[in-house]
């Protein structure tokens, strides 16, 4: 009876010089899953991220699982082995379902994992590598991934400043398709929250800067229409959300600045995202109607209460992950003692019938109805003996207990024909 | 059939007070309950303003229309749901709703209405005013919700009403939609009121009229700045709020003058 195992290290054993060492790219990912199959391994499927590589792993014996840590490694695993975690049978399920739950993940809930597992999954698939058992086991853990994100609200809030920041923005625009966004400054975190914005379908984006050459730089950059600094009064009319992230020790936007602008875009709301230290908008500005002013304390500590709000709702799926990872479990066992089940009382009967023919010719004086009573008494005994040792079999396999299902194999002389009959 | 107006009036304040349940602990189950519900009251009072119109015919006046007013309240919501995340509007659509079912029940009784209803003039009138003032009563809740998502922007903590609010943006468009459709409506309504005023040679100045024509001044007012100077936020959520509440004290002092 082969056994799941899965043996990885991830950002929770390995730091990023050890992760980078193992990273497999996705072109070596069915390579890696077909080497593991050469040392002895029945099925395989290696997933690789910037956060884990693991290799899972259907064996039928101890030797094969020790050989696994090379097959990651590509050679020996060195300094690497107390990085390395292995998980076995339905423990090795409740990681998988974890992970693709994205409960293992460096940002829990975040949804990137289930769709880097698939497509690792798929190309193993593809390649012949993978068997009924682990496509069995990740496909459960596709759909355990689902229910949690349905049931859970375990990625209902975004953890990045920058996404917090595109979720405000779209709070207050709803779409943004068709509005224009000001970028002030070039500072690495404006870019970024630019380059979300723009992801998250802005339409057009002025990149605004003391320098004309590094506004016209960046704006080239993110495909936007660059814009000198002197300028700022009359962008803040076209604009719907601003970044500021300027280095400037005062304000560049104050209240009456914004007050004028506000005017002339007769009331239109506008969102004002300044992430610069010190600030480059005047708190003041915030007071007037219409207007939405974030700093990078106020986004920083949104993301944190959404944090901490998918860590509330990562404990009740934690609990469904471990309640589904015992049930796949259950049922699996379930369906691998049913053909020494059947094996058995196959057996039973041919053994019964046999010794019933061989006694025919003992029996032939008596009547009809004492025949029938001796037959009955035969199936009584068949039934009776074997009862107690079916009913352990499945309580036993339900427990993942695979010795006995081994044992009664032994025991009734049973071989791999017998089942497959 | 006062038993079935009755139990209808029930209906929309249970399912005000689901909506309210929702809006406090935006539980998945409530909103949904509180759906379902209030699907179930729309259909009923389907059936029920069906019924009441093929018995009650041109005798149905104020009340007929306050009802249908309720309802269609109500009905433009519940497809506005399908498009928009405005679970949190439920409450005050429905105890909107709840309001003007109570009052048809209470206040206006069908077998006293005067005889001036029976005016297909009047009949025009009555219906004009009750289209415009559903608009506007979509309209003020838009705006209290523009207001409330916006204090909640201005907070800077995501808090469970922004959640259940949709974008201001959506609101903004909502409210100006609802005026824009309540205005012509209103005004004809109070052109016919006016002329038939005069038809039935009625002398004086009434409080009623003077209200009447206070709350559509307020909403040229609002839709007037709007245009013009783009006015939104606090001010128009205000301005459109007295308008509204102006219209019902005319709704209400009509409904008890036809009472009479």
């Amino acid at each position: 009876m082969s056994t799941l195992v899965v043996l990885g290290l991830s950002h929770r054993t390995a730091p990023l010089q050890i992760r980078e060492r193992f990273a497999v790219p996705e072109g070596a990912l069915a390579e890696t899953a077909d080497r593991a199959r050469a040392v002895g391994c029945q099925e395989s499927f290696v997933l690789s991220t910037c956060n884990r590589v693991e290799l899972y792993a259907t064996v039928d014996s101890e030797p094969v699982a020790d050989r696994l840590p090379e097959v990651l490694a590509h050679g020996p695993v060195g300094q690497a082995a107390p990085h390395l975690y292995l998980h076995r049978g339905e423990d090795a399920i409740r990681h998988l379902f974890r992970v693709a739950a994205s409960l293992d993940s460096m940002v829990v809930g975040e949804p990137q994992i289930l769709g880097q597992m698939k497509t690792a999954f798929d190309l193993c698939r593809s390649s012949g590598l993978t068997g009924p058992a682990l496509n069995r086991a990740v496909e459960r853990a596709f759909a355990v991934a689902k229910r949690v994100r349905t049931e859970t609200g375990i990625g209902r809030n975004v953890v990045s400043i920058s996404s917090v920041a595109v979720d405000l923005a779209r709070q207050i625009f709803g779409r943004l398709e068709g509005r224009t966004a000001l970028l002030v400054g070039a500072g690495k975190m404006g870019e970024l929250a630019a380059r979300h914005l723009r992801g998250a379908g802005v339409e057009s984006l002025l990149v605004a800067n003391r320098s004309l050459d590094r506004a016209v730089a960046l704006a080239t950059a993110l495909d936007g229409h660059p814009r000198e600094l002197e300028e700022l009064p009359k962008l803040l009319t076209e604009a719907d959300i601003v970044i500021t992230s300027t280095g400037a020790r005062h304000h560049l936007i104050d209240r009456s600045m914004m007050a004028r602008a506000l005017k002339a875009r007769k009331y239109r709301p506008i969102f004002l995202i300044d992430i610069a230290v010190p600030r480059n908008v005047d708190p003041a500005v915030d007071g007037l109607d219409n207007v939405f002013v974030y700093d990078v304390d106020d986004l920083q500590a949104i993301a944190d209460t959404n944090l901490e709000q998918r860590r509330r709702e990562a404990e009740a799926a934690e609990a469904l992950v471990a309640t589904e990872a015992h049930r796949f479990v259950r049922d699996l066992a379930g369906q691998a003692v049913t053909p020494v089940i059947q094996a058995m009382r196959r057996k039973a009967e041919a053994i019964k019938v046999g010794e019933l023919e061989r006694a025919a010719a003992r029996l032939a004086g008596l009547d009809a109805a004492q025949q029938k009573a001796v037959e009955r008494l035969a199936d009584g005994l068949v039934n009776k003996l074997l009862h107690d040792a079916m009913v352990g079999l499945k309580q036993s396999a339900a427990a993942g207990d695979a010795e006995v299902v081994r044992a009664a194999r032994v025991l009734f002389g049973l071989s791999e024909d017998d089942e497959n009959e | 059939m006062e038993l079935l107006f009755a139990i209808g009036a029930g209906a929309y304040g249970a399912t005000t007070a689901a909506y309210l349940a929702d809006l406090f602990t935006n539980r998945n189950a409530l909103a949904q309950a509180a759906r379902t519900l209030l699907t179930v009251t729309l259909l009923f009072w389907a059936g029920l303003l069906a019924v009441f119109a093929v018995r009650a015919g041109a005798e149905g006046g104020v009340r007929f229309w306050l009802c249908i007013s309720g309802w269609s309240l109500c009905a433009l919501y519940w497809m506005l749901l399908r498009r928009y995340p405005l679970a949190a509007l439920g409450s005050f659509v429905t105890a909107l709703a709840t309001m003007l079912a109570l009052l048809a029940l209470f206040v206006v009784q069908p077998a006293e209405v005067s005889d001036t209803v029976r005016s297909w003039l009047l009949r025009i009138h009555i219906g004009l005013a009750f289209v415009g003032i559903t608009a506007f009563a979509f309209a003020t809740g838009a705006s209290l919700l523009y207001l409330a998502q916006s204090r909640s922007l201005k907070a800077k903590q995501k808090g469970l009403l922004q959640r259940r609010l949709p974008p201001l943006d959506v609101l903004d468009r909502l409210a100006y939609r609802g005026i824009l459709v309540g205005f012509p409506f209103y005004t004809l309504a109070l052109l016919l009121g006016s002329a038939q005023a005069v038809k039935s040679g009625e002398t004086g100045v009434h409080l009623t009229y003077v209200l009447a024509v206070i709350s559509w001044v307020i909403y040229g007012v609002v839709l007037q700045a709007r245009i013009t100077a783009g006015w939104r936020g606090r001010r128009a959520a205000i301005l459109t709020s007295a308008g509204l509440i102006t219209a019902l004290v005319v709704v209400m002092q009509y409904s008890l003058g036809m009472a009479r």
